[in-house]
């Protein structure tokens, strides 16, 4: 196995901050290369380098023994390198097999004339290589967004191969929008294709880099500060060499663990709605239960009912003991319900508004005076909030939208933990897309609020982070309940019987 | 990463705090004087401020819907149906027929809002249908004629003739609308105004009934739109079916050329009242110029495109509802 790629002390920064410090790695032929650090560790900027977009300070490339520079993204495809983007790059309205070809006709092009039935041909094999039994004619925007992904990987390893070299493919955060089942087919293609391809790989969610990869480096502050071989850490020690803290405390911070009361705050006793049915669970004051399911499993919607944003068909739900009838979000939130959505940015925050103004959000009569906004109280709330969970923001007047999305998220949970009277908390995948920095941060939040007493209704992102989190697992298939586990520190139900109980 | 290229940063930023449109009005006051300095008298003045009133009142209302991203196309057209309706009361049964005229602002405002939130019309659908609807319920309660308002509006008319030098309809436009404009940024009931201008989902999620928050905004607007009515009865004494409707584009000008995002959310009534002096000193500029009448709406026409086109914040998907 030689090398494909060598990335030799590498440099670059935007205005005084230094994004990558002279960083080396090497990708070898048919390998796959995980990348893994916080957010602002380089590893973005790092695969731009690699595939032409960003031009580095200083620093070479390695190609075949050959000191090189790529000054463009046609560079780097011209030596077999191609990205494939976080947010997809292909064109809704043509045919799947134009969006693979697409500025790589070639031969399919013949005299200034376009040949479909050659472009088919040359898209139809590539199709196959990423495992996809789709026709090629298929208009691009009628594909579910798991199955673009691919066509992504598919128009990237075209674009690779059309320079006749073994291709490169990187992979930026690729499995972070995607449902479980998905990410296995990638997984799959991945392993498929890596016979000639290499491919680099950045996930924030370490067990997945631990499962692809054949070696990881480590990234913090834009230096390489490891190399590591999968089988040889553990997700704790791959977290604790990216944070670079020395860590008493775990990932998943279950020295922070309480025991719940005995009664019960949340009982939810044959509840229907749209996507589940029959739906019969309780969460009992300081709990924190988790939903495991997969995306048409019901889960979000059961956690839309009860937050009443969603209407229920039957059952009966009871807060505290007390029937709870449910009209909408603000009675919701009367009662002492809140709730994180899954898309923080869409659903989560008003982007174009400012910190303060997100935080107080839910519940402005904290900062008011006689219906009027006081900005003396407003000052006051938002920054012992932006204290107590260490929001970073310059301010509270700051626009929410140029926080880093963990920050975000903490001024969402602030939303609703300046409620006193707050009983139950829903989230929706709080930590998806987030770094591990900023997940472990909320994991701590959220264990705390179990000790206070409050319950909370977690919907997980990643199955170890539900396993890990909660006092008690269910899992939901086809709008069912399919499982209850117990789960405490040392006493965590098994993956796979998680997971069986899922699919 | 980080260090974004900001080009324009300046611009934007006088543009962000509201303080284009107030440069924008002295250079126009400027030019205009530059023009004709005989034109611009104190009594001119304060003639062109109580003229412009009713579009205070009109741009004011068009102001709230704008601001939950959504547009009032009947706007106009329903000042008109007010103005034919409140002289129709007031010859039949005179004073007191008032409070019927502000039941029907409140149910217009209800009914726009209700169709528009629960059958998940766009606000310009609706409202395209409700300018149809005040045009041809003008026509038809005037009789496709014009009404003289035989007692006309005690309160309102000396507004309008007041000997006085102040621009006292202007002045009381000026006050209602800058207490509803302060609403608007100081309370809560405001703020969500302008948080389901820019993400309703996320409105919704943290607990605000946004249905009420549309409704009260389409509530307000239409009694704007009704004090705009009595304005037109008490200035002309007189009121027909399509008294009031060449007032949309003027009325939309005003408010984005104030500074006021057509993508909702951003902006306020404070900065719709310095767009409405501007809309009122172009119009004048237009007489003085010599423009004649028919051309002023291409005018207006094209201001809009041009405020839009220059305020437009392209990293938002600028979307009416």
């Amino acid at each position: 196995m030689g090398i494909r790629v060598k990335v030799e002390d590498v440099s670059m920064s935007f205005g005084v901050v230094h994004a990558l410090k002279g960083v080396s790695i090497e990708i070898n032929d048919g390998e796959v290369v995980g990348l893994v650090g916080e957010n602002g560790a380089g590893k973005s900027t790092l695969l731009k380098v690699l595939s032409g977009t960003n031009l580095p300070d200083s620093g070479h490339f390695v190609l075949n023994g050959k000191k090189e520079k790529f000054a463009s993204v046609a560079d780097a495809t011209r030596a077999g390198i191609s990205m494939v983007y976080q947010e997809q790059s292909l064109l809704p309205n043509i045919s799947v097999a134009e969006n693979i070809l697409l500025g790589i006709e070639g031969e399919a092009i013949k005299f200034g004339t376009y040949s479909p039935r050659k472009v088919r041909k040359v898209a139809a094999e590539y199709l196959k290589r990423v495992n996809l039994d789709i026709d090629p004619r298929t208009r691009t925007e009628d594909l579910s967004f798991g199955t673009r992904q691919m066509i992504e990987v598919a128009k990237a390893l075209a674009v690779a191969e059309f320079s006749g070299k073994p291709p490169v493919v990187l992979l930026d955060e690729p499995t972070s929008v995607l449902e479980r089942k998905e990410i296995k087919v990638l997984f799959d293609v991945v392993r498929s294709i890596k016979k000639r391809t290499s491919v680099v790989f950045i996930s924030h969610r370490l067990e997945e880099v631990l499962e692809i990869s054949d070696r990881v480096y480590v990234m913090r502050d834009g230096e390489v500060v490891s190399e590591v071989k999968p089988n040889e850490v553990s997700v704790e020690e791959l977290f604790a060499l990216m944070v670079g803290r020395d860590l008493t405390q775990s990932y998943f911070r279950e020295e922070l663990t309480n025991v719940p009361e005995s009664s019960n705050r949340l009982e939810v006793k044959n509840l229907s709605g749209d996507g589940f049915k029959d739906v019969t669970f309780n969460v009992k004051k300081g709990e924190i239960v988790s939903f495991l399911g997969l995306q048409d499993s019901g889960r979000e919607n059961v956690a839309r009912v009860i937050f009443g944003a969603l209407p229920d068909k039957s059952g009966e739900v009871f807060l505290d003991g007390e029937r709870y009838r449910v009209k909408n979000t603000t009675h919701a939130v009367k009662c002492g319900i809140g709730y994180i959505p899954s898309e923080r940015k869409t659903d989560g925050v008003v982007l174009a508004m400012s910190v303060a103004e997100n935080l107080t959000m839910s519940h402005p009569d904290k900062v008011t005076t006689l219906r009027l906004f006081n900005k003396g109280k407003m000052n006051r709330v938002v920054s012992s909030w932006i204290d107590r969970l260490g929001i970073k923001t310059p301010g509270g007047g700051t626009p929410i939208r140029s926080l880093s999305g963990g920050n975000q998220q903490k001024v969402v949970l602030a939303k609703w933990l300046m409620d006193e009277n707050l009983r139950l908390l829903i989230l929706d995948t709080p930590t998806r897309g987030l770094d591990v920095g900023a997940k472990t941060e909320i994991y701590a939040i959220l264990r705390d609020l179990a000790a206070k007493g409050i319950s909370i209704l977690f919907l997980a992102d990643a199955l170890e982070e539900g396993i890990f989190m909660s006092h008690r697992v269910f899992t939901m298939k086809d709008g069912k309940i399919s499982a209850e586990f117990l789960s405490s520190p040392g006493a965590r139900p098994e993956r796979t019987d998680v997971v069986e109980r899922m699919l | 990463m980080k260090a974004k290229i900001k080009s324009s940063r300046s611009f934007s930023t006088i543009q962000e705090r509201g303080f284009a449109p107030v440069i924008v009005l002295a250079v126009l006051f400027l030019i205009l004087y530059a023009i004709s300095p005989d034109s611009i008298t104190p009594k001119s003045m304060s003639a062109m401020l109580d003229q412009a009133a009713v579009l205070l009142l009109l741009a004011a209302g068009q102001c709230l819907i704008i601001l939950m991203g959504r547009i009032d196309l009947a706007n106009a057209a329903m000042c008109s149906a007010f103005t034919v309706v409140t002289a129709v009361c007031l010859n039949k049964w005179g004073m007191k027929s008032l409070v019927l005229t502000v039941i029907v602002a409140v149910v217009v405002g209800v009914l726009q809002a209700a169709l528009h939130s629960f059958f998940q019309v766009p606000s310009f659908v609706i409202t395209l249908g409700f300018f149809g609807i005040a045009g041809g319920t003008a026509l038809v309660i005037s009789q496709a004629s014009t009404v003289l308002v035989e007692e006309k509006m005690r309160f309102t008319k000396p507004l309008f003739f007041a000997t006085s030098p102040l621009p006292i309809a202007f002045i009381v436009a000026l006050a209602i609308v800058g207490f509803v404009g302060i609403a608007i940024v100081k309370t809560p009931w405001g703020r969500a105004l302008r948080a389901v201008g820019l993400n309703q989902r996320a409105t919704t999620y943290s607990g605000i009934n946004t249905f009420l928050v549309v409704t009260s905004g389409f509530i307000l607007s239409n009694l704007f739109i009704l004090l705009g009515a009595y304005g037109n009865v008490g200035q002309l004494g007189t009121a027909s079916a399509r008294i009031a409707d060449s007032y949309l584009l003027p009325g939309i000008a005003a408010v984005v050329v104030g500074g006021t995002s057509i993508a909702g959310g951003i902006g306020g009534l404070g900065r719709t009242i310095w767009g409405v002096m501007i809309i009122a000193l172009l119009r004048i500029g237009l007489d003085i110029i010599h423009v004649p009448q028919n051309v002023q709406p291409v005018v207006y026409g094209l201001v809009i495109i041009a405020a839009i086109a220059i305020t437009v914040d392209r990293k938002r998907v600028a979307v009416v509802a």
